[in-house]
């Protein structure tokens, strides 16, 4: 068995008084407050219930897993010192990084490990993150700082998948955790930044937390929700917030010509989609599905947010995994209108089904988002010209989490996902998957999911989900739409940037701000 | 429409609007910087548009169709309408040269990587494929594992070219009738020959498939850069040795692979053809020959142009890979240009200053300085630097090639990113380019491969907007 260094080099590291004076060095060349804009603030601040990405971001600086990315995407240490996988690869044992403390002072041990993986795992807790340890079969805590973790079979890199985060044990009664269990507004973590307040102006203000094992160069970050997009980059502009996270591809030119800002490519694996409600009548019927999308006229959608790539299935167009030989759903009304006649749909003015209850879908789309009105109500135009009646909602975030992820209360549905690098679908199109709010089953497409998950062959595995983009895209869940050109901007006042492809602030203790 | 009006049209500032590509974009300029000369011989091309828009016109109009082509970086179609130019035609040759010879480092580096981290993994698929495309991908891109994987081929129809490739040789003049031979044989030809088109019209076909039980296993030709960057590089060197005349094009056998012939560019200076200079990373005719003699490769010529010195840019090489060099050096640029501009627009030709603005001029001379600058960090280990420099050069509200964005610019960043780690994030580049160069096909599927061989011991997360 080799014991391998976590690659946790960093000078001080388990040497008190060393440690004291790195962090002291750190605080004296501390300045700054970097504020940042995002279309809507999280819902709740506790990896569990993650399922927005700016919920992911807040985690990124507030939590931190037992290992994380370094700047060559290689897992490295943070939590974790050093670990052993056994000859076996089913386990490994973990030596946790030594005098780390929780934001309220409390020691971090292997308690906090064990905990976690619990309630990741806690079929009570419903976490949505659940996927992310179902590979572990259990973990002990073999001395305060050491864990054990044991995995359903031989993994050949699991230090690869310990980047989810850790929570404070001693916050919880036990792993199973609810969803409004305060901590989501009061969390701790032993990340970076620590949670200082929820503002009046809807923003969130994190403090650098001073006994972090790597303290952070800036004083504060502060999350603005900003649901404007061009009042966004206006703020950006003016020099009243220092990042966007995500810019329109129309604010591109604008915003690359002022050199006060750079741009930095981020979040490229974003795809847009209408969703169906497949679990309802008459929407599990894969030829309505198909007809309405041809009744969608996606360019004109397109045109006033910008320019992008359509895509036909559930990856963007530079994915390896995307399969080129299927192409976007046409806009084809005459052909929609022939599908809809030959599945027994009546035509009288509007469409009407063949139980002689008008063709009306409800839709429901977070409220926040300025581009999502726009969408939503063009897509309501075109549809109602064609003789379908769309019904649109707009849900704040909370009211969104209930109504699309609790209870499927929907026939229509517009969101985007975001994908890391490794754009697994599976939580999206397997029949057991936690996002699976859509309600998509297919056995074959489940096969082909089960089989590329498992495959340890890299031309395999494309080739297995480039088959599963074909099979899910001729079964019409989604409308899907298209993938845009992704920048965050930042102003040139903050240094040493480099931003995580997917995290966005997995190095921002590096960053700094000047003048 | 656009390119029909152009003949119709004599005046110079109808010919600028022929070109494509939008105005320059006014950013703020820097106050206090470095004052441009203005000597003509010295102050370089752009200052030469801007002052003598009839010299600029006159060149232009010899060959309209190949300087608009080149303008819009449609390289291959540069090289065709320049047929009575060599000038013009040894500018486009040369740019495709240095974007295979990028390429063909990108396809080198992914390679290495891929086949060894595959086989770690002990997961490498049985027969002869995976230690022949290896074997051939090292020695395409000067590696030095070729002989090693060649060893590995077992005795099949292309033991031939693994027998080359273990003693050092050259694998395309190998008799061999597997199917790593037949395209061996294809390379053969086109470096015979000068054309690339058989080389081209199969680039686009993998060279090797097998059937497994659920997929068909794919295997792509890894040289198709190198000898496409052999080739071009040749031609370029011929045609700048024809300068002067309006000789057409004369190609013929690849003289040599050594990689020091592109040194004979500087031919194309003799006559002083404004040609030799336009849309180029170099100011001047005496950056282009000092370059020549000290430069690693034709791609880093124009990275430490002697004309630019006096701006604090091109001067030394960076102390350490980081970032804020790449940016302060690039701030030092644009004070430099800034000062130019205002200078073009004090004493430059209304008309001159009318072109440059609207052709995006001093755009597409950053961009070019910026990619061979950043060659060259690439080449000195230092990719973050590299990157940084190829991100303050694209132009981020244009998605596809063109005027305002080179193809070499989004191969060096696919190299960068490969260098980085950033897989995934090289593919983001390269999608960009197959659009337009559809031989890249092979080289965007290895690249592929190396980022979900990256990700499978990986969990995925995703997370809605």
């Amino acid at each position: 068995m080799n014991r391998r260094s976590a690659g946790n080099d960093r000078p001080g590291a388990g040497l008190p008084l060393a440690a004291a004076l790195v962090a002291l060095i750190a605080w004296l060349g501390t300045a700054g407050s970097l504020r940042y804009a995002e279309d809507r603030g999280p819902a709740t601040v506790n990896p569990l219930f993650a399922t927005s990405m700016s919920e992911a971001r807040v985690d990124e600086l507030v939590f931190e897993g037992l290992f994380a990315d370094d700047k060559e995407l290689r897992s490295t240490g943070r939590l974790a010192e050093s670990f052993e996988i056994a000859p076996d690869k089913k386990s490994m044992t973990v030596t946790l990084r030594k005098n780390v403390t929780w934001h309220d002072g409390s020691p971090f041990g292997a308690m906090d490990v064990v905990f976690s993986i619990d309630a990741y795992k806690s079929a009570v807790t419903a976490s949505s993150e659940a996927g992310r340890v179902n590979w572990i079969a259990s973990a002990r805590a073999v001395a305060d700082n050491v864990v054990q973790i044991n995995f359903n079979g031989p993994e050949y890199a699991p230090q690869d998948k310990l980047h989810f985060k850790i929570l404070p044990a001693h916050k919880f009664s036990g792993p199973a955790v609810k969803r409004t269990d305060p901590f989501r507004t009061q969390p701790i973590g032993t990340g970076p930044f620590k949670l200082g307040s929820f503002n009046d102006d809807a923003s969130i203000t994190m403090t650098r937390y001073g006994g972090h094992w790597n303290p952070a160069k800036v004083d504060e970050m502060v999350m603005r929700e900003v649901s404007d997009k061009n009042y966004q980059a206006k703020l950006l502009l003016f020099e009243s917030l220092e990042a966007l996270v995500r810019v329109l591809p129309r604010d591109l030119a604008t915003l690359q010509n002022d050199r006060r800002i750079e741009l930095y490519p981020y979040q490229t694996n974003s795809w847009w989609y209408f969703g169906f409600n497949l679990k309802r009548a008459p929407y599990k019927d894969a030829k309505l599905r198909e007809a309405l999308s041809r009744m969608v006229d996606v360019d004109a959608l397109l045109a006033p947010i910008g320019t992008g790539d359509r895509v036909s299935g559930p990856f963007v167009p530079s994915s390896p995994f995307y399969n080129h030989a299927v192409s976007p759903v046409p806009f084809d009304a005459d052909g929609a209108a022939d599908i809809l006649t030959g599945a027994g749909y009546t035509f009288n003015g509007k469409w009407f089904r063949p139980d002689g209850k008008e063709l009306k879908l409800k839709l429901v789309a977070p409220s926040n988002l300025e581009t999502a009105q726009d969408l939503v109500i063009n897509l309501q135009s075109q549809l109602q010209s064609r003789g379908v009646t769309v019904e649109p909602e707009f849900l704040d975030v909370a009211a969104w989490k209930e109504r699309v992820w609790r209870d499927g209360d929907f026939d229509l549905m517009l969101s985007l996902w975001s994908f890391d690098r490794n754009e697994d679908i599976w939580e999206q199109f397997h029949s057991t998957g936690t996002r699976n709010f859509v309600g998509y089953k297919n056995p074959a497409v489940d096969k082909l999911l089960e089989q590329a998950r498992k495959a340890g062959d890299p031309q395999e595995k494309k080739a297995l989900l480039q088959q599963a983009h074909a099979k899910i895209a001729a079964d019409y869940p989604m409308v899907f739409l298209w993938t845009l050109d992704s920048y965050a901007a930042l102003s040139t006042k903050v240094k040493n940037v480099v931003v995580h492809p997917f995290y966005f602030f997995t190095w921002s203790t590096d960053w700094t701000i000047g003048e | 429409m656009k390119r029909l009006r152009c003949a119709a049209f004599a005046g110079l500032l109808s010919l600028s609007a022929c070109f494509g590509g939008d105005p320059e974009p006014t950013g703020p300029a820097t106050d206090g910087a470095t004052e441009a000369p203005v000597d003509d011989a010295d102050a370089g091309w752009l200052w030469a548009v801007a002052a003598h828009p009839d010299r600029f016109g006159e060149r232009i109009g010899a060959a309209k169709p190949g300087w608009i082509a080149l303008h819009g970086n449609r390289l291959s179609e540069a090289v065709t309408a320049f047929d009575a130019d060599p000038v013009g035609r040894a500018r486009a040759e040369a740019a495709l040269g240095v974007l295979y010879a990028d390429l063909s480092a990108v396809s080198g580096r992914v390679s290495q990587q891929l086949y060894t981290a595959w086989d770690a993994r002990g997961t490498l698929p049985p027969g002869d494929e995976v230690p022949m495309v290896a074997a051939l991908a090292s020695w395409c891109s000067r590696g030095e594992s070729a002989g090693t994987w060649a060893g590995r081929v077992s005795s099949g129809p292309d033991q031939a070219i693994a027998q080359a490739l273990i003693q050092g040789r050259p694998p395309f003049d190998a008799e061999s009738h597997g199917p790593f031979g037949k395209r061996m044989a294809i390379h053969q030809r086109v470096r015979s020959s000068g054309d690339p088109q058989a080389l081209l019209s199969v680039a686009v076909q993998p060279v090797a498939v097998v059937e497994e039980a659920d997929f068909t296993r794919q295997f792509w030709d890894p040289c198709v850069y190198r000898t496409l960057s052999d080739l071009w590089l040749d031609r370029a060197v011929r045609d700048a040795a024809a300068a002067g005349t309006t000789a057409p094009p004369t190609p013929g056998a690849i003289r040599t692979t050594d990689g020091g012939s592109w040194r004979k560019f500087d031919r194309i200076t003799e006559g002083g053809d404004l040609g030799a200079l336009l849309f180029s990373p170099w100011p001047t005719a005496a950056d282009l020959s000092a370059e020549l003699t000290t430069a690693e490769s034709l791609g880093q010529v124009g990275a430490t142009a002697p004309s630019l010195r006096a701006l604090g840019v091109g001067t030394s090489t960076w102390p350490s890979d980081d970032p804020e060099h790449a940016k302060e050096e690039a701030a030092l640029l644009d004070a430099g240009l800034d000062a130019l501009q205002r200078r073009m627009s004090d004493l430059g030709e209304a008309e001159g200053v009318g072109v440059v603005n609207d052709l995006g001029l001093v755009h597409r001379f950053r961009q070019e300085w910026l990619v061979v600058r950043a060659r060259k960090a690439l080449a000195s280990g230092q990719p973050r630097i590299a990157l940084t420099l190829l991100e303050l050069a694209r132009d981020h509200a244009e998605r596809t090639l063109g005027p305002r964005n080179s193809p070499s610019l989004f191969a060096l960043t696919a190299l960068a990113r490969l260098q980085l780690g950033h897989t995934r994030e090289a593919l983001d580049a390269l999608h960009v380019l197959r659009a337009a160069h559809p031989e890249v096909k092979g080289l965007v599927e290895v690249v592929g491969e190396l980022a979900v061989l990256q990700g499978l011991d990986r969990s995925g997360d995703s997370k809605e907007e």
